[in-house]
């Protein structure tokens, strides 16, 4: 349940903090690039991931962007699962709260996604097969099995950081 | 369009592979150009700029800024042996584990920034705990301080299991 101290408090941090906040900023816009993420979607992840939570106006104000840009980002945001969106008691408003207890969760759908994915292109792989005279058909099908391979090589590496990680926790 | 690669049956499946592809949540945080482009590598392995121009009608100067992206990040390399370059994804196995090990990297290369910006903190914690917003900087640097210390066993791990996965 939200207390009213909850969103009373100010937005804009002070100072020198102020300047540790652009350094962070600096930093999730270079990871967010590095993933290819697109710009505007990744600077309003990166103000919620770093205020926990803002409103959609402390948003605006924040990254300088249009209110609809704001609107249509949160939207995408709220689809991936890590933010999290409580009405503020008595208001028209709503909080964006930074859901780092949902990762798991999206991990969870990741590999779901992959597991779909996987189950569509083999599907294309078979329909390639029957056209396998015609150009392209069995470079575009091995292409295709590289990126089914890539998909189930990841789902296994991550079985296995996972089982050396949980023995050495044990071990320790 | 005239397509030396593929037959148009062919093109018709791949269009298909590729628009089903976006809609997937894990794709569409990265943008659908930027998304069009890795697909059109994974499904061509080798393009040229006017060629990706004419599969995506991503204006050229969009696409010189993305693949420069693609190859920052061993993606994708380039082939400068004769004019048009080529660009190329060689294996999509490889080159998929290869640029998600050179992502945490280069998340690392922030790892002595925020160590300074701790240090401070703790040094002059008296006058910046005053401040709004020292809790929540404090805390986000600890949760990534601590991310960059998993992303050091992972890359170690990768080493010693890149053997078993090397030869696919």
């Amino acid at each position: 349940m939200l207390k009213n101290q909850d969103f009373v408090e100010s937005h804009k941090f002070e100072g020198r903090l102020k300047v540790f906040e652009q350094i962070l900023i600096d930093f999730i816009m270079d990871s967010g690039r590095a993933k290819s993420v697109e710009p505007t979607l990744q600077k309003v992840l990166g103000y919620i991931a770093i205020h926990r939570k803002l409103t959609q106006k402390q948003l605006i104000d924040l990254t300088q962007l249009s209110s609809g840009t704001i609107s249509k980002k949160l939207k995408d945001i709220l689809k991936f699962g890590i933010v999290r969106k409580e009405r503020i008691p008595r208001t028209n408003e709503y909080l964006y709260i930074n859901a780092p207890e949902a990762y798991g969760n999206t991990a969870d759908a990741t590999f779901d996604d992959f597991t779909k994915i996987n189950e569509f292109l083999k599907k294309k792989i078979v329909e390639l097969e029957k056209f396998k005279e015609k150009k392209g058909a069995e470079f575009l099908s091995e292409r295709i099995k590289g990126l089914t391979k890539t998909f189930e090589t990841v789902q296994n590496i991550w079985s296995d950081i996972e089982f050396i990680f949980k023995q050495k926790k044990k071990e320790s | 369009m005239a397509d030396d690669k593929f037959d148009p049956e062919i093109i018709k499946i791949e269009d298909e592979i590729i628009e089903t592809l976006l809609k997937f949540t894990i794709f569409s945080v990265r943008g659908e150009i930027t998304s069009k482009i890795i697909f059109y590598f994974v499904t061509r392995k080798d393009l040229t700029q006017s060629e990706l121009h004419n599969l995506t009608s991503v204006s050229s100067g969009k696409i010189s800024q993305e693949l420069n992206n693609l190859m920052e990040f061993n993606l994708i390399k380039i082939s400068k042996k004769s004019k048009p370059w080529v660009y190329s994804m060689e294996s999509v196995v490889a080159e998929t584990f290869s640029r998600a090990i050179n992502l945490l990297k280069s998340n690392l290369k922030w790892e002595t920034k925020f160590l300074d910006i701790k240090r401070e903190m703790e040094d002059d914690k008296e006058n910046l705990i005053k401040l709004q917003g020292y809790n929540e900087v404090k805390e986000f640097l600890e949760v990534n301080l601590m991310r960059f210390s998993g992303f050091k066993k992972i890359i170690k791990l990768w080493e010693d299991l890149k053997k078993k996965y090397e030869n696919i």
